[in-house]
Order: structure tokens, then sequence, then C-alpha cells
């Protein structure tokens, strides 16, 4: 079986199954297209992805390596979160830091089916809290100053779920 | 950290940064929150695609950045609703009235309590995107009406609830895109009109009519002879003397039908010449009492699925037998008793009793291994009957207020042993030590809801915070002391719902709800 090597931004080479390192688009890309020859045993650089990040996003890969592409959704409804298989949800119970090292990573190699179930795992913690406690689990500050809060307030008031 | 629009994208500010992360991520010790994930928009706008649409106005509040993505997305401000509500200050909409800070992208749109008299200046350009429009408690002719549809070319739904209309117009124009058209209790100003005469020619692709409630006139069958090729759910209620007439629809192909009138032995006839016409009902709702009619129903509709029965008599449940395909079933009464037999529905997913007196009723739930939801509002049960077979499929169940031996709800809970969504109001006897019971019984809990449950007291709290291991959120009422739930709310990061302190404005919306 052929195999690839990588290089991450800390200088590390990992030497990778080629069919693994194509759920990645970006290496798929760099390979198909590009035309770089992997044979040369020169290594792909992946300048914005970390070693211990790639080491956690190859075991992810390896594992789906032969899930078939899933159907396209529609955009624009709703989705469901609570359809992330336990293999992944073992997987991604990570510090929050390295969760979203991994989304910025899969992000970075257009790895779709990683970055959606990264997507409905943060979607889950934001799903039914408060503001405030939104705020808190992310970090964020509320950047609003005193008063533009009530007028963004007043613009989308009432807001609803559609009855439909 | 800010969180400006700006400063997100990838290339300028996640690159340079990047060791930072990285390093921190190999020490441990550093277990607090993550510093605000810099994520570019378009990460952003996946994952709020992921949250239900009543939670994406308290997004836009978090910070400028969220705010930015979500006002920015075509996809997400679809699923929007936005208001234009004058129910405190009883406004006019005149040629002076503009709305103040409508956000860009707007597809959904409510005007609440206006008398509409003119919006010429603002509405042309703005209707323009709209798919959805809904008027509620607006007074308005139906001249000012038209003229606003006339600006909607891309409406797919049209909501009139309350409003009061007068005049009359002739519409010159066609809204070829829209599907569903929900008139409720809309009244006329003189009542001898109908406002409704030429609708169809405006909407000609209507595949949704739901018309319910109004007072007007009722001569709506001519509308709906023409509209025969293109509806396929149709819902009319507090129109009495239809079935004639729509049993004589020869083109009319309904897969959702849905009626008040009380089908009666009397109206077996035109009943069964209806259920020949629509062979591809897959969902009705209907009242009736008398099993023939339902016997015939069944029988003539091999692919109904969902059904919504109202009854008025005491019955036994033979009809299902004739509808083995079931999925959804829905029976309501005025405590009148129904008895299941041993009548099996095996397809059965999700399960609705109210009102209603059974004795048989777990034998039969025994008998539906594939059961999902269940609600039981206001119903007696059978002294002491009691389930003895596993629910394995069972995520969610409503208890609301039974009238049964403690033994008979308990056993139900017992064989529910995967259930995810729990919520019990008003069950008596429901006391600490058999909530701890429970407790221990439903590992998956995720939601539970307790109201007017005057038998618990903070001892339940602590049994909630040991065993409900996987509970993420609770809704409680006056059990349990704020101290109590502050605690279940910190022990494990369990989101708690409190009763809502009651203001002026949700009693306005009360009246709303007839």
């Amino acid at each position: 079986m052929s195999t690839i090597k990588l290089e991450t931004s800390d200088g590390v080479k990992f030497t990778v199954k080629t069919q693994v390192a194509k759920c990645s688009g970006t290496i798929r890309t760099m390979l198909e297209d590009i035309g770089i020859n992997p044979q040369d045993g020169e290594a792909i650089p992946l300048s914005n992805v970390h070693s211990t990040i790639l080491q956690k996003i190859l075991v992810w890969a390896e594992h789906h390596v032969d899930d078939p592409e899933p159907p396209r959704e529609d955009a624009d409804a709703a989705k469901r979160t609570d359809d992330i298989c336990s293999w992944d949800e073992d997987f991604l119970k990570v510090d929050q830091r390295t969760l979203f090292d991994v989304m910025l990573a899969a992000n970075y190699l257009d790895m779709k089916q990683l970055i959606a179930v990264c997507c409905k795992t943060v979607a889950n913690m934001i799903k039914g809290k408060t503001a405030d406690q939104i705020r808190r689990t992310f970090n964020i500050e509320n950047d609003f100053p005193p008063g533009e809060e009530d007028k963004i307030r007043l613009r989308n008031q009432f807001c609803e779920e559609r009855s439909r | 950290m800010s969180c400006s629009g700006a400063g997100n994208r990838p290339k300028k500010t996640v690159a340079p940064n990047r060791q930072q992360p990285y390093r921190a991520a190999k020490r441990p010790r550093f277990s607090g929150p993550a510093a605000e994930p810099q994520f570019p928009p378009e990460i952003w706008e996946h994952i709020f695609r992921f949250i239900p649409a009543w939670q994406l106005p308290q997004l836009r509040l978090i910070c400028h950045h969220w705010n930015a993505v979500i006002s920015g997305s075509p996809s997400l401000m679809d699923r929007c609703d936005v208001r234009i509500d004058a129910s405190r200050l009883n406004r006019q909409m005149d040629q002076h009235y503009v709305p103040a800070n409508l956000p860009p992208l707007v597809t959904q749109l409510v005007v609440r309590k206006f008398t509409i008299v003119s919006c010429d200046h603002w509405w042309p350009e703005f209707a323009q995107r709209l798919k959805e429009l809904q008027l509620m408690y607006c007074t308005m002719t139906v001249d000012v009406l038209y003229g606003m549809l006339r600006w909607t070319p891309n409406l797919r739904r049209l909501v009139l609830y309350g409003t009061k209309l007068s005049g009359t117009a002739e519409p010159d124009f066609q809204l070829d895109r829209l599907t569903l058209l929900v008139v409720c209790c809309v009244g006329y100003e003189d009542n001898s009109r109908n406002i409704l005469d030429g609708f169809e020619r405006v909407f000609p692709r209507l595949e949704d009519l739901r018309l319910k409630n109004n007072s007007m006139p009722t001569n709506i069958l001519q509308s709906i002879r023409t509209l025969q090729n293109s509806l396929q759910y149709l819902t009319l209620l507090s129109y009495p003397n239809v079935l004639d007439e729509l049993s004589e629809l020869q083109q009319l192909r309904l897969k959702m039908l849905g009626l008040d009138v009380d089908v009666q032995r009397d109206d077996l006839a035109p009943w069964t010449k209806l259920c020949r016409m629509q062979p591809l009902l897959e969902n009705l709702t209907m009242s009736s009492s008398c099993i023939h009619v339902l016997r015939e129903t069944g029988r003539l509709l091999p692919r109904l699925k969902t059904f919504t029965l109202t009854v008025r008599n005491q019955m036994v449940a033979s009809f299902l037998e004739t509808m083995p395909r079931l999925e959804y079933l829905e029976i309501s009464g005025c405590y009148d008793l129904i008895s299941f037999r041993n009548y099996t529905t095996p397809n059965l997913e999700r399960f609705v009793l109210e009102t209603i007196e059974t004795e048989d009723l777990f034998q039969y739930l025994q008998r539906s291994p594939r059961l999902r939801q269940m609600r039981l509002n206001n119903c007696k049960l059978g002294y002491c009957e009691a389930v003895t077979a596993n629910l394995p499929n069972l995520t969610l169940l409503i208890l609301d207020d039974l009238n049964c031996h403690p033994n008979s709800w308990f056993s139900l809970l017992a064989h529910s042993f995967n259930l995810e969504e729990l919520t019990l109001v008003y069950l008596r006897y429901l006391d600490n030590a058999t909530m701890r019971k429970i407790c221990k019984m439903l590992k998956h809990l995720k939601k539970l809801s307790l109201l007017r449950m005057r038998y618990l007291t903070d001892y339940s709290a602590n049994h909630i915070i040991q065993h409900c291991r996987a509970l993420e959120e609770l809704e409680a009422d006056y059990p349990f002391t704020e101290a109590a739930l502050v605690r279940i709310e910190s022990a494990r990061n369990i989101h708690v719902k409190r009763p809502r302190a009651r203001s002026d404005d949700e009693d306005d919306e009360e009246d709303d709800d007839d």
C-alpha cells in the first residue's frame, strides 16, 4: 500500500497511508491537481497544523477512511446534533482548546465530515444555554457598549421558532 | 480578547498566533475555559446551522462577531422570524411609519396588532425578499392586503391570524410560489361577504390550505375546486356540511385532511365516498364515535400513517384492526371510555391520549414495540393495571394529571428504562422516596420536567444530583427551593429552567391564544 509523508508546522514528519491522507481535501488536491509526487520521498508541508493535532486527526481519518460520502443536506433546515456516533463522541472528549485546534486544522485540511461532527459538538455546547453561560463557556467578552445590546434585542424582538 | 469580525480572518491572525494554543494544548494544567476560539466566520456559520431557530436571535446578542456572522448569512436569517409589534403602542401603520432597524436579509416577517393604512414607501423594496408573512391581529382593508401582497413575488407562506378585514378588492396579480395559506380566526366587518372570494386566482399553486374558525360565510368549495390539482394538505375547521361537496371533487388527491365535523352513522355514505376519492391520504384528523364509520375509514385508506381522532362517546377501538400501518395515533375525548381489547398497532411510534378513560391501555402499549413517544393527559386508567413488558424504544414520555393507582404509573416508568425526556405534571402520590427510585431507574434521562408536584421537596433534588448522571436540563416549579436549584445547576452543569415570572406582556400573549 502506498504511503506519503506529511510534515507539520513544528517539523515532525509523519508517514501515512495515501488513502488515509486523502480524507483531507487539501492533500487530495495537492496530490491530484498540483501534481506533487509522493514517490520522491518529499514530505508535504502542512504549515498550519501542529504535530499533536495532526496525530489526533490521523487517528480519526484512519477510523473513518472507508465511510461512504454523506448525502447532501438541505442547507436551510435546522439540523440534528444528536446523531454523533459514539466513537466520535469519545474521540472528541478532549479539552476545549484541543477541540478548537482540531476544528481549525480540519478546516485547513478540508475534512468535511470531521468539521461537521466538531460543529455539532460545539453546537451542543450552545444549545439551550443562557447568554451568560455561553459567554462563560467560550470565554467571550460581551463587547456591546451599553444600549447597543438593547438595540439589537429590539431589532429581533420576539423571534420565535417556526411552527412548521 | 476582543471578538471583532475582521480579526478573525484566518490568514491574518490565526497563522501568526498558532504556536500559542498548540503549546498550551500540551499542558493539561490549564483546565479552565480555553481562550475564545479564533474561528473564521464560515466555521461559526456552520456551527450555528445546528442551532434551533428560536435560539438564533439570542446568539446575536453574545458579541459583535456572532451578530455579524448571523445577520450576514442568508441561510441563517432564513430561519429567523422578525416581528414588528404594536401591541403596547396600538399604532397605525400609515405613510409616516417606517419600521426602525429592520435587519437586512429578513425573509420571515410577523406584523402584529397594527392597524395598517398604508406602507407604500418602505414595503415594495423590503417585501421582495420575503418568503413568509404573518399578519396577526391586524386591522386592514382587503385593498391594503392585496396592495401589500402585490410586492411579495417570493412569498411561500402566508398566515392571517385574528385579522379584521373590511372592504373589497379585485386582485390583478398572482403569487406563483405561495404553497401555504393559513386563515385562522379572521373576521370580516359585516360578516356578509366572503373575503376569500377569488383568492384561488392569486395563489394558483397552493398545496396546503388551512381554514380555521373564521367568522365568514362558508362557500369555500368553489375555491377548493379550482385548486384541486395542486392541493395536497387541507384543513377545514368550523366548516359544517362540507362532506358531500368534498366527495364530489374528482381531481383532488390529498395526502392530509383535517376536519372537525362529527361524522355520524347517517353520514356513512358521503364519508365512504370521500374516502374512496382519497386513497392517498396518509394523515387524517377527524371526529367520530361511530365504529362503522371508523372501520370503513381504515379499510378505504390503506396508507394511513397518522390518525388524530376526537370521540364523543364510549367505544371499542376495533377500527385499529383496519389501520395496521399507523405510526401516530392521537385520541381525545371527554372522559369517554375506550377499550383497546387485544388490538395491535405494530408500527406505532407516537401515541397521545387525552381526556379518556380506559382499562386496558397498558396491554395495548406492550403490543407496540416500536413506541418512541407518548403523552397521556387527563386520563383515567384501570385501577390495578400494570406494565409487565419492557418498552425499550420509548424515549419521550409525558404524564400529565393521571387518575390511576400509583403502582400503574410506576410500573410504566420502571419498564421505560431508555427514557431520555420525561415530563411529570401533577402526578398524585409521587414523593421523595419514589423519586429516588425513578432517578435510579432512568439512567439515560437527559431532560426532566417536574411541575405541580406537591409532595416533592429538596431531598429529591439530591436524588437527581446523585443518580441522574446524564441529565442536561431540568424544569421545575415550586417543589424545589432556589438553593436546591442552584445546587443542581452547579453540580453538573445542568441547565435549570425556572418557572417564568409573569409579565404584562405575557398576559397579553395569553389573551391571544384562543
